[in-house]
């Protein structure tokens, strides 16, 4: 998998962000990964974080018609002309412009289901979904009302990010 | 396997899962070299199965060879818009179907008789695991399968139900119908005609919504709203029955008459007698297998005319040649 930053490099590490109920996920080249630690070194964490969140749907992308696939030359604004992506790699490249378009359509944007035989899962990840789908599946029983449930959920929830925060130490 | 009950109503099930080969752009971006490569790989995958696969490449067949496999939902419409790479691969008892270069590299689809949806997904599953096998399948984990159009992204399935409602159309139920599995992340529609008016009576219920819930929870929705239109689509024929019997069988033998005497017959027309006597099999009053009532929905189609036409010694005209086929299917002596 290329970096979601430049796009150009192996992405070899990491990064997830927890903002309210959003948990996002980055994969960084070491390169990319470094200039961040330098701007978080700096104290600079506004610029760090904006980096980041940019994933989670950057407005001003958004209105500049210019983005291009990496890949295969689609621009965004072909895509919104015809509705259909050119290649897997516009995804990681419109991913700030896709994921509010995605959750609008499907209401949600974690996969859940089948995968292909050869794929195989990153436990961090695995436990990052869980901990989004746990979350997901709280907010509904509130919704519902449904109280009792929500707080096992809750408890469930908190012994899994317990369990995140000494895998990551 | 469905019951007789429920095939009252159903008409057919279907799974079709969209997938991508990892290493090359979707089909809108794809070079012709690189489709042509998609074909020769699932032709390949194929092979290794049990059953048999009929390879047709749309470039070497006539158009309305082409049409009549979209009358038997073989094929897309859409895929005929790539004529020149779009392919299909077709298992022989024509269950499951493995289209080529369509708006996806491979669109994979099994067809059953009803609710037994879930068997019918593991249909397709054999294929696509088979298919994977040779190339596996552009997939991000926290997206799933990657597919053309984000509307089909996740587990790029769609899981539907054909369904005849025609008591629930008469008492104008639709739109509340729609406007109520809306909210399930499901979608109906009619399958013939254009915008609001359905021909046949003919709906497809299918889930609209393909990330962030599995496969099973998908089956499992449509199969539920499945049955509560079963449900209600019985009780208003019963109510039909009951209040108004001789009005509703004298529509039905109207439609059967005109079926066994009529010379000719345009596709809409046949549409709207098909609806009563597939409602009159469906409720004991004539006694064609309900098998043949569905087979004509295919056969007796504007293609499949076509062509019974074109091989017939006489000249024909399709909405003749259609009258011919009814009365074969129905096999009544002229």
């Amino acid at each position: 998998m290329l970096c979601e930053e430049c796009g150009k490099n192996q992405a070899t590490v990491s990064i997830t962000v927890t903002t309210g109920s959003e948990t996002t996920t980055r994969r960084l080249c070491p390169e990319c990964m470094k200039k961040m630690e330098f701007s978080l070194a700096k104290g600079d964490i506004q610029s760090f974080l904006s980096s980041v969140l940019s994933v989670l749907g950057n407005e001003k992308k958004a209105e500049q018609p210019s983005i291009v696939c990496s890949s295969c030359g689609l621009s965004y604004a072909e895509f919104e002309h015809s509705g259909r992506l050119g290649c897997a790699q516009c995804y990681r490249d419109f991913a700030s412009q896709l994921k509010p378009f995605l959750q609008k359509i499907h209401g949600r944007t974690q996969h859940a289901g089948r995968r292909p035989k050869a794929f195989v899962p990153d436990p961090q990840d695995e436990l990052n979904q869980r901990v989004s789908e746990l979350r997901r599946l709280m907010d509904e029983a509130v919704t519902e009302e449904n109280f009792e449930e929500a707080a096992r959920l809750r408890d469930e929830l908190r012994s899994l990010t317990e369990a995140r925060e000494v895998a990551g130490q | 396997m469905s019951s007789v009950q429920d095939r009252s109503v159903i008409v057919s099930g279907r799974v079709r899962l969209a997938r991508n080969y990892h290493d090359l752009p979707f089909s809108t971006q794809n070079s012709p070299e690189n489709a042509l490569l998609c074909v020769e790989r699932a032709r390949t995958a194929l092979e290794a199965l049990e059953e048999e696969y009929t390879l047709y490449q749309l470039n070497a067949m006539p158009q309305v060879e082409r049409l009549k496999l979209v009358e038997r939902h073989l094929i897309s419409r859409d895929l005929l818009r790539n004529v020149d790479s779009g392919a299909a691969l077709i298992r022989v008892d024509r269950h499951v179907s493995v289209m080529v270069n369509e708006e996806d590299h491979l669109r994979i689809q099994a067809i059953g008789d009803g609710l037994s949806l879930n068997d019918t997904a593991q249909e397709a599953f054999e294929a696509e695991e088979a298919l994977e096998d040779v190339c596996t399948f552009s997939f991000d984990p926290q997206l799933g399968y990657l597919t053309s159009c984000p509307t089909n992204t996740g587990t790029g399935m769609r899981a539907s139900l054909m369904m005849h409602l025609p008591m629930l159309t008469r008492y104008k139920q639709m739109g509340n119908v729609n406007q109520s599995i809306a909210k399930l992340g499901l979608t109906i529609r009619g399958i013939y005609g254009e915008g609001s008016e359905a021909l046949g009576d003919l709906y497809q219920v299918s889930n609209q919504v393909t990330l962030g819930r599995t496969e099973e929870e998908i089956i499992d929705a449509v199969t539920a709203v499945g049955r509560k239109m079963i449900d209600m689509e019985q009780a208003l024929r019963q109510r039909a029955m009951k209040e108004k019997p001789s009005e509703l069988t004298d529509a039905l033998w109207r439609s059967y008459g005109l079926l066994r005497y009529a010379r000719q017959m345009d596709e809409k027309e046949l549409m709207q007698h098909w609806s009563n006597l597939r409602l009159g099999v469906a409720m004991d009053i004539f006694q064609t297998p309900l098998a043949a009532v569905d087979e004509l929905l295919t056969i007796a189609q504007s293609a499949h005319a076509r062509r019974y036409a074109d091989q017939a010694n006489e000249s024909l005209s399709a909405e003749q040649a259609r009258c011919e086929i009814i009365r074969k299917t129905l096999q009544i002596t002229p």
